[in-house]
């Protein structure tokens, strides 16, 4: 678990997001972090890459405008990368959102470049979760996991290996286990 | 509280002297303390958080002692819900768009392969975006990106009625395949008793399946006692012929069979396996994957995405229901669960010198850990713990518990915490640091609904890992009739206090005990002598 750290490390907002001095935001006008999220040094996390050609769902020009959006108690662990995924549709190259929801971890080293990822969800060290990947509620990724792109996980599961592939279901018990509260308290 | 990863594998065991009657007065009977390196504690020993508890039985339920059923069947790639008829009728498999890689089980996702960029057109391929195997390798393609699972069992049924003999046919269906078993059986006058049969496997009880009469019966144990071969499928036609002979003296079902199974020209497959590499063959992961193993890289087809199920777990002594999830696919909710981590008290274990490595404990020296009691219950708890002297093995640890009875607090409001905290903060860092003499049997640092003890390892040989055998019994006094989670169905209680037990073992395991240098072996004699 990490030690308590200097003060004057973390930046804090006022819905209790603490973000690294040393991390690497980019087009923070396009990141929406739901409050009492925590981003550690070296971090990177990439709100300049935001949809390039308008949704089809025309929704309001606000949340067209989102890259990154990340939910309440999250941490997003050293040197990881968040990166909004991108392919090209109809000949024309984009980038789309990633929504992250609550009390996810993403372990150090771990590159997301997932479309969506659910409530409590755990991501070890030095995973890659591939682009457009959807990644439900309650679940473990094991540390240097591989998950393929466009790969869909749904709850309950344990995930593994390269590529990652659901391995085992988890207990009852896991949304109690997978609450990151008692983390954001430790910072 | 320290939560380094190897300290905190709180295990419980299965049934192993677990018992609500436990009589406290026969605590020295002749019973051995459980033996975490015994082969079958593999069996019994679960973390916390897998088990379960009965509240009629007042007793753990571990997954192997829990009945499930089924609750909704669903695909793990499209979350859509099957319906169980659905699955009876056409498979427990996705009968919509998802595969799975056959190469490296990554899910697998229709790709346009036409030049067009701005509106792709057929033909469609399934292609992996881990392995980048496609299915145009194996010359399948699709007209459509959509229905791919109707679009494939139309190619199958196209290619194998080019290729009428069976045997050789790269595509042939599964439901030709399951045909001819059908009418071979019915001809044995087996499928008619067993008519369900497109139902075996997915769920059914196993009470029918195979018919009722003992004709059918003998029939079928005829055919498999008879050959005592295993793989059948692989089992070239001369042998199976070879088998029925011996077995009734007379062409028999084993030789029909032949028929209709669908075995490869051995011959055909020594030939190719010489011309082709290594590295077209399949591995085992991947041909046990495939409906009739093939051997060849080049025979393996997209495999459909096996349904997951949702299911509800129910006591196997009482048949009171445990656990029962949400039908909804996505969600996370549950209208009934009773997890063991509400009416177990949690343990938990950290070093007592932060500088010390689990991995690599000083060895021929004593530890010391901190372990930690939590209650769960809104009743405070009395806790005795007790270990065996030794532990079990062929290495034994000398384990003491510095304070094996205390109490800990109850569960209560977590806002009693936050003002306690304040208030008490200089009481317990007086007590963690400055009480240094950690002999006399105290607790060592205690909050709310929890209390932490001092437990010294010392061990004997180097290198394994330290593992504690603990007897938990914890007492406390629950309101009779009150249903706050931790007492039954007991009529008639008005503000009564009924006193309540608990005990089980539990395994902790310490740590890993360090190599000593290297002259270590010559020292260890030495010791011995002076010892003697």
């Amino acid at each position: 678990m990490p030690a308590k750290q200097a003060k004057g490390e973390y930046i804090e907002t006022d819905t209790g997001n603490k973000v690294s001095r040393k991390s690497i935001i980019v087009g923070s006008q396009n990141i929406i972090l739901g409050g009492k999220t925590i981003i550690q040094a070296e971090c990177t996390v990439r709100g300049d890459l935001r949809r390039t050609i308008p949704s089809s769902s025309s929704s309001s020009s606000n949340s067209a405008n989102v890259a990154i959006a990340i939910g309440r108690y999250c941490f997003l662990s050293r040197s990881s990368i968040l990166r909004p995924p991108c392919k090209i549709l109809k000949g024309q190259f984009s980038y789309y959102p990633m929504k992250i929801g609550d009390h996810v971890f993403v372990g150090e080293g771990s590159v997301v470049e997932a479309a969506a990822v659910g409530n409590r969800v755990t991501i070890g060290k030095n995973c890659v979760i591939g682009k457009f990947s959807i990644i439900k509620d309650c679940v473990r990724i094991e540390d240097g996991t591989v998950i393929a792109p466009n790969t869909v996980i749904p709850t309950f599961s344990l995930v593994r290996g390269r590529p990652g592939l659901v391995v085992e279901e988890l207990a009852e018990t896991a949304p109690e286990k997978l609450d990151l509260k008692q983390l954001y308290r430790m910072i | 509280m320290e939560l380094d990863s190897i300290g905190v594998n709180n295990t419980t065991s299965h049934n192993v002297r677990y018992d609500p009657d436990f009589d406290p007065s026969s605590d020295d009977d002749d019973s051995p303390p459980f033996d975490p390196r015994n082969p079958r504690s593999a069996f019994s020993l679960f973390p916390l958080e897998n088990l379960l508890y009965c509240e009629d039985c007042h007793q753990i339920r571990c997954p192997r002692c829990v009945l499930e059923e089924i609750v909704s069947y669903y695909c793990p790639s499209c979350l859509f819900e099957v319906p169980s008829s659905t699955v009876k009728t056409e498979g427990n498999r996705c009968t919509r768009n998802c595969f799975q890689c056959p190469i490296c089980f990554a899910s697998i996702s229709v790709v346009s392969n036409s030049d067009q960029v701005t509106a792709p057109t057929g033909p469609y391929s399934l292609t992996c975006s881990y392995c980048h195997w496609s299915s145009k390798e194996i010359g399948l393609e699709f007209d459509k990106p959509a229905n791919l699972t109707a679009q494939f069992a139309k190619q199958l049924k196209a290619a194998a009625a080019e290729n009428p003999k069976p045997k050789y046919a790269e595509f042939s269906t599964y439901e030709e395949n399951f045909a001819r078993l059908k009418s071979h059986y019915t001809s044995q006058g087996i499928g008619a008793a067993g008519s369900g049969t497109g139902g075996l496997g997915v769920g059914r009880g196993a009470t029918d399946d195979y018919g009722t009469s003992p004709g059918t019966l003998s029939r079928l144990m005829g055919l498999y006692t008879g050959g005592g071969h295993v793989g059948k499928r692989n089992v070239s036609g001369l042998s199976a012929r070879g088998v029925g002979r011996d077995a009734n003296g007379k062409k028999t079902e084993l030789t029909e069979m032949e028929d209709v199974e669908i075995v490869g020209d051995e011959k055909d497959i020594i030939d190719r396996l010489i011309q082709v590499e290594f590295d077209e063959t399949t591995t085992q992961a991947q041909n046990l994957c495939q409906s009739r193993q093939p051997k060849f890289k080049s025979q393996l087809r997209p495999i459909a995405t096996l349904l997951r199920t949702k299911r509800s777990k129910r006591c196997r002594a009482c048949r009171h229901i445990l656990v029962k999830p949400e039908p909804k696919v996505q969600s996370t909710r549950f209208r009934i669960k009773l997890v063991a981590m509400n009416y177990i008290p949690a343990i938990n274990i950290s070093r007592l010198d932060p500088t010390t490595s689990y991995h690599s404990l000083p060895p021929l020296s004593t530890h010391q850990f901190l372990l930690t009691v939590t209650n769960p219950l809104f009743d405070p708890i009395s806790v005795s713990l007790s270990t065996p002297q030794k532990t079990p093995g062929k290495y034994p640890s000398i384990v003491t518990i510095l304070c094996p009875e205390f109490e800990v607090g109850a569960n209560t409001d977590a806002w009693d915490e936050v003002l306690k905290e304040d208030s008490s903060g200089e009481k317990k860092s007086r007590r963690g640091r400055g009480d240094r003499d950690r002999s006399d049997g105290t607790v060592w640092d205690s909050g709310r609904n929890w209390s932490t003890v001092v437990i010294e390892e010392r061990d004997e040989e180097d290198e394994k890992v330290v593992q504690v055998p603990i007897f938990v019994r914890i007492e406390y006094e629950a309101e009779v009739g009150m249903d706050s989670g931790d007492v039954g169905d007991v009529p008639g209680g008005d503000g009564r206090k009924e006193k309540k037990e608990h005990a089980y073992w539990c395994v902790l395991y310490l740590g890993k005990i360090g190599r000593m240098h290297a002259n270590y072996k010559y020292l260890l004699p030495r010791r011995g002598v002076i010892h003697a």
